[in-house]
């Protein structure tokens, strides 16, 4: 071979290869320019006419549309660039299952091929030539077609082009569906976050409902208990009462009496813990300091003796000062103080002693504070309670304030009510309740809502001729014959003229013709009308006819009801003699 | 996709057909979906035909007959003016097909027919191939080009050959699927599941011999710059034709080595041409060529070597593997179509053909058929025919793209 010819080929090779470096690079700047309408395109339509303009000139089409593949198959027109090819409907033949498959074909004479034999004239006319290439999907096969009016127009250069863009275009596709999935996926996933809070909350509700149930189950059962205890023990602790008040009562009788009375009223204080944790209990409330509360419990004989059974515990206190006061039922938050100690001291004792610290303090809550329950912002007064024990398992903390939910041994500490009580009590003032616990020790702090009222003047009243009545009538209406002889003795040995009957019904009638004073009204009765109905029925016949209501049951909304028709203040069974006295007489004087 | 070439040169025209299919058949270890037949005019190729579809009734057949016999990698094959060779196509996933029709006084319409039949027979009519094989007997090769190109678009390769004799005596013959005509076309479709390279390539240099085509009839070329071109073409020879300027006379293969160019485009500023053989000298100092050349184009003498044909097909063959769109592993097969003329020079050295084309195709069937003419696609994209040229057609299976 001569030199010459060498350097013949040589260049024929040199010109092959900058040929096809051109043709590659205008596709690749045509591929990349197509890639890009469909990476930055949102919907289908306008990428498709986005890519129609892109590709226009590489392609050099005339017109050129999409068609989607339907489930049953047939492809339909997606977007076109020409109206002509709007509504174009395709069974898909040998061709078009090519195309499907990812071959482009370039048809040079439409009208030889049967897919396109079975299209309307005007769609012929338009497309003599066509070149169609498949852009897939994951989960939808869509073909693109590029037409031209004249007859064997496409090349194979189109041909090339149109399979790496195919290729391409699926692939960015698929990619946008990924990105979308996972996006959609991310979605899921922040959708699953917000299902598992929710479940949270849900969990979180339901087990607040199921406390609520088992505390109103109890609720029930106390306060079906407590009206007949409290009956009961009326008799127990106002006739040792009664007996007192005769001084020639010997001595050595005495001291039996006082001991009868003052287990009545601790029998009827346990009954009340039961009551306290009703649903719907409510207790008289006044204005009261917790350091108050805290000393006056610390210096009790009961802490004093819960000390004396507890070797080597200590319990300190240290009082906030300006310390704001609190409404609040003074013995409900002394029992849930007494609990806490308890608690607090028995948890001591398995260490053979420790400190408990029992703190009072204002704090202010300025946001949600997240404790064993979520703290809401405001003035609060703080009572806490810390033992330096063992702390509390994990296992328990979350039951601990279920009813009869103890480790401890029944009998010994209580009735199994103990920080129910607590817990219900702060339900009851509107409070909270947190606990810490390690194994360095735990604290329960109740947060109360803090008020600026000052406290009641206590001096009234102080003496039993305070509250003797002048023979002023009283009509006792209660359905059980042992609680009106009981009240009728009270009221005749406080100087009052009593009267009683066994129903609202008798009481009308007795009311009838003869108008009394005040009424002593049970609101509890059965059968008949109970309290609310009978007071009502009366205001009918003596408007503005005074009354104290008396009940085994707390403050119930028929006692409200009664009290908003006029009713006066109400006295919860078993009463004793000064309690009665001090309602009676503050009703009359109103 | 997978290709194998089989070959016979049994003179028993039934016998070589089954010895080459045997051949191809064992290679190929499938049925074939296209078979290019080229047999030379020895046989009677309508028992070959008859044999062949015998063997293998539906598969796509194409060919013509070539000069004495054929090439394939196990060697040049004739024998006495026989041999017939097979280039098998396995392509379960691609469409093959083939037609054939008798030019009578349309040589395109004749052309259209085919490629027509080709397409309806590969199941793709309408659809644009991927290549186009032609076989066509002498003498309108342009215009069959340039029908196919009218009607597929000018963007397909075209690559074919003339069908041949053995001794110019006219017994060329053209075949597809179970036709046989002797003055016709035939044309087979590639819709290949991979892709297709091809090179078309002359083994000649221009000289600085030059002139203008200025009078052109056909195929006959009367006048050089306004004087007989054998007059001018003699001049340009040295004398080479000088006994034929009285009466006229047949130049082959007296002209193989100098034939005229007519140059058809420009690579980097180098001009390459397509080859006009002068097949005879006429009474009237014209010249009879075996390609046009166009009136008013230039006319180039051009110049060649024993050894420059002798090494011409593996050259072409590296270019079209240079070209390919699949790497050399990808390579499954060829066709190539070899000037009769250039053959019939270099016959002696057809081991060293042989040999170079195995060099390019390591262990790949390939098929060589000796022609009158040749078809092919130049760098340029153009399809164009020429004379002692080499078109080759290489398939790969990657796909394009």
């Amino acid at each position: 071979m001569s030199t010459s010819e060498e350097l013949r080929e040589a260049l024929l090779d040199l010109e092959e290869v900058r040929k096809k470096e051109v043709l590659h690079r205008q596709m690749a700047e045509a591929l990349l320019d197509g890639l890009r309408v469909l990476v930055t395109s949102k919907d289908p339509h306008t990428l498709f006419m986005r890519l129609f303009d892109t590709m226009k000139e590489p392609l050099d089409f005339a017109s050129a549309f999409v068609i989607l593949q339907n489930h049953d198959g047939a492809l339909v027109t997606l977007t076109t660039s020409n109206s002509v090819f709007a509504h174009t409907v395709w069974q898909p033949g040998a061709m078009l299952r090519r195309v499907l498959a990812g071959q482009p074909v370039a048809v040079f004479d439409t009208l030889l091929v049967d897919e396109w034999n079975m299209q309307p004239e005007e769609v012929l006319e338009a497309a003599r030539s066509a070149l169609h290439f498949s852009i897939r999907t994951t989960d939808s096969n869509a073909i693109m077609v590029c037409t031209h009016p004249d007859r064997a127009h496409f090349s194979r250069n189109h041909v090339t082009l149109a399979r790496r863009f195919s290729v391409l275009a699926t692939q960015a596709l698929q990619k946008l569906e990924s990105d979308e999935k996972l996006a959609d996926l991310e979605k899921q996933l922040e959708t699953q976050a917000s299902m598992a809070e929710l479940n949270r909350r849900l969990a979180e509700s339901e087990q607040k409902l199921s406390r609520a149930k088992k505390m109103e189950a109890v609720g029930l059962l106390a306060g079906g208990v407590a009206h007949d205890l409290n009956n009961i023990l009326t008799g127990i602790v106002s006739y040792p009462d009664l007996l007192l008040m005769d001084e020639d009562v010997r001595p050595e009788y005495r001291e039996a009496l006082e001991t009868i009375r003052d287990a009545g009223l601790r029998a009827a204080a346990v009954v009340d813990d039961l009551l306290t944790v009703a649903k719907g209990a409510a207790s008289p409330r006044e204005p009261l300091n917790l350091n108050s509360i805290v000393d006056a419990y610390l210096s009790s004989p009961e802490h004093q003796g819960l000390l004396e059974a507890h070797d080597g515990v200590t319990v300190d206190r240290a009082p906030g000062g300006d310390l704001l006061n609190v409404m609040g039922s003074p013995i409900h938050i002394t029992k849930s103080l007494m609990n806490l100690t308890y608690n607090a001291v028995e948890a001591l004792q398995g260490k053979g002693g420790g400190k408990v610290l029992v703190r009072t303090e204002n704090r202010y809550v300025d946001r949600p504070l997240k404790g064993y329950t979520e703290v809401r912002p405001g003035e609060y007064i703080v009572l806490s309670v810390h033992d330096n024990g063992i702390g509390i398992p994990p296992e328990d903390l979350e039951r601990i304030f279920e009813p009869f939910y103890t480790r401890k041994k029944m009998g010994r500490s209580g009735t199994g009510l103990g920080l129910t009580i607590v817990w219900n009590v702060m339900e009851d003032h509107g409070g909270y309740v947190d606990v810490t616990t390690d194994e360095h020790g735990t604290e329960f702090t109740l947060y109360f809502p803090a008020i600026r009222e000052a406290l009641p003047d206590t001096s009234s009243f102080s003496r039993f001729d305070d509250y003797k009545g002048n023979g002023e009538t009283i009509l006792v209406v209660d359905d059980l014959e042992d609680q009106r002889k009981t009240a009728c003795a009270i009221l005749k040995k406080l100087g009052y003229t009593a009267h009683s009957v066994e129903s609202g019904e008798k009481a009308l009638e007795y009311l009838k013709d003869r108008p009394v004073d005040i009424l002593l009204l049970d609101m509890i009765m059965d059968p008949g009308m109970n309290g609310m109905e009978t007071y009502r029925r009366i205001s009918e016949i003596h408007p503005g006819q005074k009354a104290i209501i008396a009940s085994g049951y707390s403050m119930s909304e028929d006692v409200v009801a009664a009290q908003h028709m006029g009713a006066g203040v109400f006295v919860k069974k078993p009463y004793t003699i000064a309690k009665l006295g001090q309602a009676l007489k503050e009703e009359l004087t109103k | 996709m997978k290709l194998a070439s089989g070959w016979s040169t049994n003179s028993n025209p039934g016998t070589a057909a089954e010895e080459a299919f045997g051949r191809m058949s064992a290679k190929l270890g499938n049925t074939p979906h296209l078979i290019l037949l080229h047999s030379s005019c020895a046989y009677d190729n309508t028992i070959v035909l008859q044999r062949l579809r015998s063997l293998a009734p539906a598969v796509s057949l194409q060919g013509g007959t070539t000069c004495l016999g054929v090439v394939t990698e196990e060697g040049f094959h004739t024998e006495d003016g026989f041999g017939l060779g097979l280039l098998g196509v396995y392509d379960p996933e691609g469409s093959y097909g083939a037609g054939i029709a008798r030019q009578g006084d349309d040589p395109a319409k004749a052309a259209v027919s085919a490629l027509s039949r080709a397409l309806e027979r590969a199941g793709r009519p309408g659809e644009m191939p991927v290549a186009v094989v032609i076989t066509s007997c002498p003498g309108n090769e342009e215009t069959t080009i340039r029908a196919i190109e009218s009607y597929l678009g000018a963007d397909i390769p075209i690559l074919g050959g003339t069908s041949a004799d053995n001794d110019m005596t006219g017994q060329w013959q053209q075949f597809a699927d179970d036709s046989m005509v002797p003055d016709g076309v035939s044309v087979a479709v590639l819709f290949p599941s991979g892709s297709v390279s091809h090179a078309f390539h002359s083994g000649y240099e221009p000289t600085e011999h030059r002139g203008r085509a200025t009078r052109v009839s056909g195929r006959v070329l009367h006048e050089i710059d306004g004087r007989p071109a054998a007059v001018i073409y003699n001049e340009w020879t040295d004398g080479l034709i000088a006994d034929t300027l009285r009466g006229g006379g047949s130049l082959v293969p007296t002209t193989s080595f100098t034939p005229l160019g007519q140059p058809v485009g420009q690579v980097g500023g180098v001009t390459y041409h397509k080859l006009s053989y002068p097949t005879a000298s006429l009474p009237d100092k014209g010249l009879q060529l075996f390609a046009e050349i166009q009136q008013g184009s230039e006319v180039v003498l051009m110049r060649g070597t024993t050894a420059s044909l002798a090494s011409r097909a593996g050259r072409v063959a590296k270019a079209a593997i240079h070209n390919a769109p699949f790497s050399d592993s990808e390579t499954e097969g060829a066709l190539m179509l070899f000037c009769a003329g250039c053959m019939l020079v270099v016959r002696d050295r057809m081991d060293q053909i042989v040999s170079d084309l195995k060099g390019v195709l390591p262990n790949k069937p390939f098929l060589c058929s000796f022609t009158l003419g040749e078809q092919g696609c130049f760098i340029g994209g153009e399809n164009r025919h020429g004379n002692l040229m080499i078109a080759t057609l290489f398939l790969g299976s990657a796909r394009e793209g």
